[in-house]
């Protein structure tokens, strides 16, 4: 609720007229009701009046005028609320989403991971649009309640029928069938949202799967998946919507009856001469307006549920503060080398798991080359992580260029690095747009980088150039040439600190040898760290560090592991022939 | 509503389900009644009005006093009008929730039952993006739509019909006032209907175009964290951000315009009763109860005029997505021809004659490619990206079909083998994983639906991924998160390897099923595949040379012809392509 009044008091020159408006509509609407009386009270006077006829058109087209002034003016009036209510749900949604969205980018992967991707989406369209649907119904139908109510009470009093006590009898009897209701409704509220989300899932997984599905030949399972879930839906949704649709005919009934009551007593109170038929009439007119009123208010109640669920869903989200944090350190204090150093770091991805990497220490030198390698899931791409802080460590320290990581502010640190992540993402664009990434190169540099990344023979063999389209995540094209993009991508950015995640998994050997041997010339003067499956590919590099579950085994040159390291020797193994295994322990004794 | 339109409801209402129809015929009669109950209401509680008028009038010249028995007859009439049209509305609307709910039900099914039968060429050129908006988004729409349009304009229609009759029959000069609103009604709504429909319609274009901006944002978080892309990224967003709101407040306006138009047009109507009714009262031609009823009847007429005009927002709207629905259960199907083989043994023995194939016609992927298998062997296929390796693949799958030349597997074409059980004669692993949101058994167990846990536990461990699992909390009941997103890409492709060995099959695929596994672990797999390979046919594809060294045969692919064929020590002694490439990992 507190975010909503923030986006309201930003959008303050959108609800003061919009509540003038409104109100000035209502005083309208009841002078409107209240003429009702008159111009019936003014029929009888004639009727009785064998000699009306003749002032009677004069009389009742000033009425009708009168009548017309006032109606075009409710329509205005309303028109215009309904543009400013319009105009305030649309930059409510649009704060939000930029709040939200603004908010999502602050975040460190720590916090991205603990988010589901598709739970974030939902947030930032799905949850927001029906917040604005909502402040619009609010704006529309709520706001007049308390106008509407309070004039028609006060309206009614005037009138001194002394029929007012069976409308707060209505609007009592209403209050309650909209409580039973609400409450009824909203023991399963929780769960209604839970099967729509199981449908999506099971849908997304029987589409992203296809391949899997068929090849195991599983459609039947599948199929019969989605039943399941549809059919689940189906029975919360037939039980939701029989306890909600109850509401509405009910008051209605309520209404007739009411009205019906006050006819028969009014009826009474004419033979006792205590009022006449005019007031009747608007008798009928009020009690409307007042337990309609209830009703929307009720109405409104309703969606302000859900619309308080999808406010909670992103209160939480806001109110999560990121794990990683500026540093003060001023931007003329970066050093110029910058060497990565990891004193003693410890890290784990959640509070209850286990640690990803104990008690790392290495030091990666200003134009050298440091490559990491060891078995699946020992944390080679968690040591690239930490690099970049997209994550901090929860012991130990991490120097750059000699200095405490998070002493940086977060992004003058990444500016210095070009990462190379294991997956290769690409964005919707062109090729050139993926290459440059925000560096605002120069042409030349981008042609540089796509040559490194040995990606220019595919650039110039397309028609397009640079500006060859690329898809979503970069589906459009093949795997090694994502890879290579993404690596053109970094090389552009010139660093001073490459990491390369697994990075050439992808590119035949041939190609993985040429672009090796290219962007060792590039990056000479540079930090690299290089996180790879394939010994025979880091051979060369100035120190090799050997990660087993998490901890170092050994680092080194590659002789001198040969030499020293068990685990190195294995691995090394497991990739040559004996062949060459032996002729490279050879080589080294 | 055109020819079109009529078209699609009729389908709709076929995914009723058994008795839809009569269901339908008893909820239109329902909303009929309570239609008649709202239109007659006002005209009795005119009578009433007269009577105590008439009271009024009596008490005035003093002969009398309201006629108290009629006053009470009419209101009971009332009351069990009241009551009549109320249970007519809870059964109707009751009924009615059960009938959207089973529509939509079976329009699911429907969709799921399609997902299987389409190519999975369709998969691959459409966006999924835009396929999960089909099969969720439109559903929902047509969902939220089908309840109040069905007897929403069953009964706008019937009350505007009831109406006008009973107007006519109590006073002509009257009812001709009301009508003339009508044509002034359904001018101005048409216009305001034609423009905010358009406006919906940039609205969830826009909408769209936002979502697939978050989407892609953030599955590629970390990288634009690392290259320091948020301002620039948050900017983009503010511009479709600013554009959505602009649109949002447009549509929004336009949609809800027809509120104080209609009002300001009922006003109108309302007005011109109210004075011609007192003319005509004055002139002793309409009493005052009528004028009461007219003036009730203008609103009731104009309600559901309103309300018919608002729904024709929302029929497009469902109509839209109903069309994409339907044109989504059109599409065409895996070509099923009639005399399948459905039962035939299938060994392993595989031979490709003389096969060629292009995704599309201009562009042949795979030449005049013929290679025969015979049962038990190790194939391995290598090559630079692109050079057609996963696509011989597929073709062996019956993803797609050869454009000439066949292949067999044990002496059958397999065009006239039953895809399901040319599938079942086959366990595939590929680099991109697919896990579902649901335990690790039932994840393995995928392979083999009725496995038992020993058998699950058994692969796991042929997979060596027995101990990671037995780490985890919950061990082989730990949930996987969607796409299994929390566990390492390694250990869902050794999950999905586990899948394969439980499946048995005969023949087996890997198609870079390794690629993100550190090589000691692939070598202990590799020893696993070895005994699982041993007696099955199995194709592999790989990147790292290493793991197919022991293969019967290595095909070098390139620009979709084999170029190379032999052993590992026959090819690196022909020191061609394939050594080029062996090689080149020893060069720095």
């Amino acid at each position: 609720m507190k975010l909503l009044l923030e986006v309201f008091k930003k959008n303050i020159k959108y609800v003061i007229p919009l509540i003038l408006f409104t109100i000035v509509g209502i005083v309208f609407r009841l002078i409107n009701t209240s003429f009702i009386g008159t111009v019936v009270n003014q029929v009888m006077a004639f009727t009785s009046d064998p000699n009306a006829s003749e002032t009677a058109g004069s009389v009742l087209s000033v009425i009708g005028l009168e009548m017309f002034g006032i109606c075009a003016m409710i329509s205005v009036m309303g028109i215009m609320s309904i543009f400013f209510a319009s105009k305030l749900s649309a930059v409510t949604g649009r704060d939000l989403r930029k709040k939200l969205f603004t908010k999502i980018m602050s975040f460190s992967m720590k916090e991205i991971d603990s988010l589901s991707v598709s739970s974030l989406i939902t947030l930032c369209t799905n949850d927001i649009v029906q917040i604005q649907n909502v402040v619009f119904i609010i704006c529309t139908t709520a706001l007049q309640v308390p106008f509407l109510v309070i004039g028609g009470i006060t309206s009614m009093v005037a009138n001194r029928s002394g029929l007012s006590w069976t409308v707060a009898l209505a609007s009592g009897l209403v209050i309650v069938i909209l409580l039973v209701c609400v409450l009824r409704t909203l023991k399963i509220a929780g769960s209604y949202q839970g099967k729509i989300d199981a449908i999506n899932s099971v849908t997304r997984e029987g589409l992203t799967g296809t391949q899997v599905i068929r090849a195991f030949n599983r459609d039947t399972w599948n199929e019969e998946r989605i039943i399941k879930a549809s059919k689940e839906f189906r029975d919360i949704n037939i039980s939701f919507t029989r306890k909600m649709i109850v509401m509405e005919p009910s008051v209605y009934l309520v209404l007739n009856l009411v009205n019906l009551l006050a006819t028969w007593l009014g009826a009474k109170r004419l033979e006792e001469g205590l009022i006449n038929v005019g007031v009747i009439s608007s008798y009928t007119s009020y009690l409307f307006m007042i337990v309609m009123g209830v009703l929307m208010f009720g109405l409104s109640a309703f969606s302000m549920i859900r619309m308080i669920v999808s406010l909670k869903r992103i209160r939480k989200i806001m109110d999560i503060e990121p794990a990683v944090s500026d540093g003060d350190l001023p931007k003329e204090s970066i050093p110029e080398r910058q060497s990565i150093e990891f004193k003693n770091v410890s890290f784990k991805y959640d509070e209850e798991g286990g640690y990803v990497i104990k008690n790392i220490d290495f030091t990666a030198e200003c134009g050298k080359t440091t490559a990491i390698i060891g078995n699946t899931g020992c944390g080679k791409s968690t040591i690239m992580n930490l690099v970049s802080r997209l994550y901090d460590p929860d012991e130990g320290e991490i120097l750059i260029g000699g200095i405490d990581a998070r002493r940086y502010p977060v992004n003058e640190l990444r500016n210095q690095i070009g990462y190379v992540t294991q997956k290769a993402v690409l964005f919707t664009g062109d090729i050139k747009s993926n290459i440059d990434f925000g560096t605002d190169c120069s042409d030349e540099a981008i042609s540089e980088a796509a040559e490194i990344a040995q990606i220019k023979e595919f650039v110039d063999d397309n028609e397009e150039g640079y500006g060859y389209a690329i898809a979503r995540g970069g589906t459009n094209v093949s795997g090694g040439q994502r890879q290579r993009l993404s690596i053109a991508r970094a090389i552009a950015k010139n660093p001073k600190i490459y990491l390369f995640d697994d990075s050439f998994s992808a590119l035949d050997y041939k190609t993985d040898a040429k672009l090796r041997k290219a962007l060792k010339e590039k990056t000479k003067d540079a930090t690299v760290l290089i996180v790879a499956q394939r010994v025979t590919s880091i051979l060369d590099a100035d120190r090799i560090i050997v990660m087993h579950n998490g901890i170092i085994v050994g680092q080194g040159t590659s002789s001198e592991l040969l030499k020293s390291c068990e685990y190195y020797r294995e691995i090394l193994k497991s990739q040559v022939s004996e062949d060459e295994y032996e002729k490279m322990i050879n080589n080294e004794s | 509503m055109n020819s079109n339109n009529k078209g699609v409801f009729r389908r709709i209402f076929r995914l009723s389900g058994k008795g839809g129809v009569i269901k339908l015929a008893f909820m239109v009669l329902l909303v009929i009644v309570q239609a008649l109950s709202i239109a007659i209401g006002p005209a009795i509680l005119g009578d009433a009005l007269n009577i105590i008028v008439e009271g009024a009038l009596n008490i005035e010249a003093a002969r009398g006093g309201v006629d108290t028995p009629a006053l009470i007859r009419v209101i009971i009439i009332l009351c069990v009008l009241y009551i009549v049209g109320y249970l007519a509305k809870i059964v109707q609307e009751y009924m009615m929730s059960d009938f959207t709910a089973n529509v939509v039900c079976n329009m699911r099914i429907r969709i799921a039952n399609k997902m299987g039968r389409l190519p999975v060429g369709y998969y691959e050129k459409r966006a999924l993006g835009d396929i999960m908006s089909t099969v969720t988004n439109d559903v929902d729409v047509i969902a939220t739509g089908l309840q109040t349009i069905v007897s929403g304009l069953i009964y706008s229609v019937v009350l505007i019909v009831t109406i006008l009759a009973i107007m006519l029959s109590l006073n002509l000069i009257m009812a001709g006032v009301v009508l003339l609103t009508l044509p002034i009604s359904i001018f101005s709504m048409k216009g305001i209907v034609k423009r905010t429909g358009r406006a919906f319609y940039e609205q969830q274009v826009l909408t769209g175009e936002i979502n697939g901006k978050i989407e892609e944002d953030i599955s590629g978080f970390q990288v634009l964290k690392a290259y320091v892309r948020e301002e620039d990224v948050i900017a983009e967003f503010d511009k479709s951000n600013e554009h959505l709101c602009k649109e949002n407040s447009k549509s929004q306006f336009m949609g809800s315009m027809i509120d104080p138009i209609a009002m300001l047009i009922g006003n109108i109507g309302y007005i011109a009763v109210v004075i011609v009714g007192a003319l005509l009262a004055i002139q002793g031609h309409l009493s005052v109860g009528s004028i009461q009823a007219f003036i009730n009847y203008v609103n009731n007429f104009n309600q559901p005029v309103q309300n018919a005009a608002k729904m024709s927002t929302q029929i497009q709207m469902v109509v839209a997505a109903t069309k994409r629905v339907f044109s989504f259960l059109d599409e065409e199907e895996e070509v099923v021809k009639d005399n399948l083989v459905r039962e035939h043994e299938i060994n392993g023995k595989v031979s490709f004659e003389d096969i060629s194939f292009g995704y599309n016609p201009e562009k042949t992927i795979i030449n005049d490619f013929s290679l025969e298998v015979c049962e038990g062997k190790q194939v391995a296929i290598v090559g630079p990206t692109g050079a057609g390796k996963s696509t011989i693949i597929k073709l062996l799958m019956r993803f797609y079909d050869v454009d000439s030349g066949r292949i067999m597997v044990d002496g059958m074409d397999i065009r006239e083998l039953d895809r399901g059980l040319l599938r079942s004669g086959i366990g595939m692993v590929l680099q991109e994983t697919w896990l579902f949101k649901g335990s690790i058994l039932e994840n393995i167990r995928f392979g083999r639906l009725d496995a038992t846990r020993e058998e699950v536990i058994e692969a796991a461990k042929l997979a060596e991924v027995d101990y990671f699992i037995s780490t985890l909390p919950g061990g082989y009941d730990y949930e996987l998160s969607e796409d299994g997103q929390n566990i390492s890409s390694g250990q869902r492709q050794l999950i999905t390897i586990a899948r394969a060995i439980l499946s048995n099959r005969p023949i087996l695929i890997l198609d870079e099923a390794t690629s993100s596994v550190d090589t000691q672990t692939e070598h202990r797999i590799q020893r696993a595949m070895d005994n699982l390979m041993e007696g099955r046919t199995s194709f592999v594809i790989a990147h790292r040379l290493s793991t197919i060294r022991n293969a019967d045969v290595i095909l070098v692919l390139k620009d979709g012809d084999i170029v190379e064929q032999g052993t590992h020590s026959e090819l690196l002694a022909k020191k061609g392509f394939y050594s080029e490439l062996h090689n080149a990992q020893f060069e720095n």
